[in-house]
């Protein structure tokens, strides 16, 4: 009844705007459903259960990924375009990107309009307070940028703040949930800076679909609800999360039911009008400094005011001819997508699916892995031989220890000795448009729903990003003060070897994304694979931990000759290794989007690749 | 398509140890398997007996079975009701103190079971010794699957029988025992089941249970 009321009332407030052609007064005071007292309204509750029913953007019933019983079911994955497309793990937010499209704007509009209304349709996944990547290639030019906007270490954030007990545990869990595991988020920052430098339309037009979708609402999926669940003693406490995302009576939303977000519709209606500044200068930036503070945290007024996304030089590999461009630091994504494209371009081309391919893919990850773990961090603040990870001949030296014979463990190479030094150095989307400019963007909150500190009265949760960092200090990868952590995020771009946009790529999946993308791209080009066989094909990821296999392997005969090879500890991986989606550009032009089907082991991606 | 496949082998499995033939339930951990042997070739024609008589009493102790949000959900209408009790979702024996009833809410999730730090086989040893502690100290057992049809499934199953049979009284979302599963545990070992249609009728039954 309260949600009813809320919509009601916000609807007279948004005609009355509308009517006087004005603005919507700024909110003073974060509770949007303050003036909602009466109980015994007048209004009319067929005409409102009528509104009710109505999501912002109709969900075909070919894009729902459950039955009639509300069990999980799988959808088709392809789509094709011939102008422009967007793929991201909701239709609806594909849909708005290319809508956009479809009103003119580019690929940098279109990417950034999806990211907004990924903030409203996957609010566990990324939002005003997360953070993420972005790698754009400007067909103009010809040339890619990459554009970091993830969540730095406050300033008065030290590793030493998080206690640990006599069994080197940390108490309370404070690295990976409350105020003193969130970082200062980038999104907003990063979002309007692609817009404002490579964008071609307002803030106000591509957020605009966002506002809506928030406040006229988008239906629960068995994905969502899952993720909601999984923190329901949080949602629980909470009277404003219970009004979003539980049912009337505090319980499971059903898939299919509707879900608004007015708190967040107003917060994106404050970044419409103020720019980033309503997130790092005003009422949105208090409010969140006073939650992370009440939640144990030491983010300042300070830090938000100081945060500026930065670009940095593409890392660039190549694979067979084709030309791969992906994120430098902080990520690792890019840097180690490269160097293991590079060591499985120096090993033969096996049989899709065989032991043989399987093995090898396994030993190069392993080799990979043990670099990432000592090479990388944030270049602003360590030296990571970047050059050297990425070099050829270093993964000739590598791809030599490969025995195909028997599976090994492996102790880091030396990209140092390949390294000049002068460091030229999730949730997630791509977007090609009708001009070849392709945008992949990953951001993310960390964890689901991030550090579990809900932004009272703007509808939103903050990241937990400062968990990426190692414990204790000394390492590359140690928390400092400004610094970023480590990610794996590795939104791409691929270009053919005649130099035409070929591909855009990106997956969430922690540690897991490199491995995914990688794999992605190697299918594409060894095989031959279009792009929904590219990404719905089976995949393996190997730390020398765990055997990381996707469920398409399960029950497979090859798993018992890898084993046989020496491999051991086998497990699924989540997301069936990383959740790609991507768009190919087909020699004759069309585009072909899609993305993986499987989205942990209990319920389908609700990914769709849209265009026009 | 995989996930189809997947589900195929889980239903294969069942019905190759329905196939196994039909043994005695006994009321220990180790006997699940007995339970499900037994289930499929009268499953549509067993009817629950509901409950007739007052048996629990106060306090109450909830906890999870297979660590999905369903047990916080049933404490969320039970706080409607006014009904008090103590949740904890890995309970072990040393949370028995001096309840007097433990309720067991039935539904496996991965992330739930990954977020409590433990898996499949540690969650069912969890109850195991749970379940025996609170035997030992004369605790009435209430068993619940109130998931409906969402909450079935190869890691949801496994935690059905090693609780319900071991159960003074079960409740169960009737859309989630379509196959009958829990109605043959209890109709087997004589425990008083009754079907509800949705999780917040949950209140239109229980408290006919406590004296």
């Amino acid at each position: 009844m309260k949600k009813l009321l809320a919509l009601l009332l916000s609807l007279v407030m948004v005609f009355a705007m509308v009517a006087c052609d004005a603005k919507p007064a700024e909110p003073t005071d974060p509770d949007p459903t303050e003036s909602e007292t009466s109980e015994g309204t007048s209004a009319d509750p067929t005409q409102t259960e009528t509104e009710d029913m109505s999501p912002y953007i109709e969900l075909p019933e070919e894009f729902r990924t459950w039955d009639e019983n509300g069990m999980p079911k799988d959808i088709t994955r392809l789509g094709t375009a011939e102008n422009g497309m967007t793929v991201s793990l909701r239709y609806e937010a594909s849909k708005v990107g290319t809508e956009i499209m479809e009103k003119g704007g580019n690929a940098i509009d279109a990417a950034v309009a999806t990211a907004f209304a990924q903030f409203v349709c996957l609010p566990e996944m990324c939002g005003i307070g997360g953070g993420g990547l972005l790698t754009f290639y400007s067909a103009e030019t010809g040339e890619t940028a990459c554009l970091t906007f993830r969540e730095v270490a406050p300033m008065f954030q030290t590793s030493d703040l998080w206690v640990e007990d006599n069994e080197g545990n940390i108490i309370g869990d404070h690295k990976r949930f409350g105020g003193l595991a969130s970082g200062v988020p980038g999104e907003v920052a990063g979002l309007c800076y692609a817009l404002d430098k490579w964008g071609t339309m307002s803030l106000a037009d591509v957020i605009q679909p966002a506002i809506d979708m928030a406040r006229q609402g988008y239906v629960a999926t068995p994905a969502l609800i899952s993720n909601i669940m999984n923190i329901y003693d949080v949602m629980i406490k909470s009277e404003e999360l219970t009004e979003i995302y539980l049912n009337e009576d505090g319980l499971s939303l059903k898939p299919g039911e509707l879900i608004r977000n007015e708190y967040m519709a107003r917060a994106l209606e404050m970044i419409r009008d103020q720019g980033s500044d309503a997130v790092y200068k005003g009422a949105i930036a208090e409010q969140m400094v006073k939650v992370t503070q009440s939640a144990g945290g030491v983010m300042t007024m300070e830090d938000l005011a100081n945060y500026k996304p930065w670009e940095g030089e593409p890392v660039m590999g190549s694979y067979r001819g084709y030309t791969v461009y992906s994120s430098p630091s902080p990520s690792s994504g890019g840097t180690f997508l490269a160097e293991m494209l590079n060591i499985m371009e120096c090993l033969p081309v096996q049989e899709f699916n065989s032991v043989e391919l399987w093995h090898q893919l396994a030993e190069v990850q392993k080799m990979v892995w043990v670099d990432r773990a000592v090479y990388s961090g944030d270049t602003r603040f360590v030296d990571v031989p970047t050059k050297g990870l990425t070099d050829k001949d270093y993964a000739k030296s590598l791809a030599a220890k490969v025995d195909m014979t028997k599976a090994q463990s492996f102790t880091q190479g030396n990209p140092w000795e390949y390294d000049d030094r002068e460091h030229p150095e999730t949730t997630t989307l791509s977007v090609v448009d009708k001009d070849g400019n392709m945008v992949s963007i990953t951001h993310t909150l960390n964890l689901g729903f991030g550090n579990q500190v809900y932004v009272d009265g703007y509808g939103f949760f903050m990241n937990n990003q400062l968990d990426d960092f190692v414990e204790g200090s000394g390492y590359a990868n140690s928390l400092e003060p400004g610094k970023a952590p480590l990610s794996s995020m590795s939104p791409s771009v691929v270009i053919d070897p005649d130099g035409k946009p070929f591909m855009a790529i990106s997956a969430p999946g922690g540690i897991q994304i490199y491995p995914g993308v990688a794999q992605v791209i190697m299918f594409a080009i060894d095989y031959g694979f279009g792009i929904d066989e590219a990404i719905n094909s089976p995949r393996v990821a190997d730390y020398g931990f765990a055997f990381f296999y996707s469920l398409e392997l399960e029950g497979s005969p090859v798993l018992g000759e890898l084993e046989k090879l020496g491999h051991a500890n086998f497990t699924v991986g989540w997301g069936t290794i990383a959740v790609p989606v991507g768009i190919m550009i087909m020699p004759d032009g069309t585009l072909e989007g899609s993305t993986e089907s499987n989205y942990g082991v209990e319920n389908f991606s609700d990914g769709a690749a849209i265009g026009y | 398509m995989k996930r189809t496949i997947v589900v195929l082998l889980a239903v294969m499995m069942l019905l190759s140890l329905v196939a196994c033939g039909e043994g005695k339930p006994e009321a220990t951990l180790e006997s699940s398997s007995s339970a499900l042997e037994s289930t499929e070739a009268n499953a549509s024609a067993v009817e629950p007996v509901g409950l007739t008589e007052a048996f629990a009493e106060y306090p109450i102790l909830i906890t999870s079975g297979g660590q999905s949000a369903d047990f916080q959900m049933v404490g969320t209408v039970l706080k409607k009701q006014n009904m008090d009790f103590f949740s904890n979702g890995v309970a072990t024996s040393a949370e028995i103190r001096d309840n007097k009833t433990l309720i067991i809410v039935v539904g496996g999730s991965s992330k739930g079971l990954g977020a409590a730090g433990i898996d499949a086989n540690g969650e069912l040893a969890r109850l195991e010794e749970l379940i025996n502690a609170a035997k030992t100290a004369g605790l009435s057992i209430i068993a619940m699957h109130t998931g409906g049809v969402v909450r079935r499934g190869e890691l949801s199953d496994k935690f059905i029988a090693p609780v319900f049979e071991n159960a003074d009284y079960a409740i169960v979302v009737k859309d989630g025992d379509q196959d009958g599963l829990m109605a043959s545990i209890c109709s087997k070992s004589g425990i008083p089941c009754d079907y509800i249609d949705s999780i917040s009728d949950v209140v239109t039954v229980l408290p006919a249970a406590f004296k």
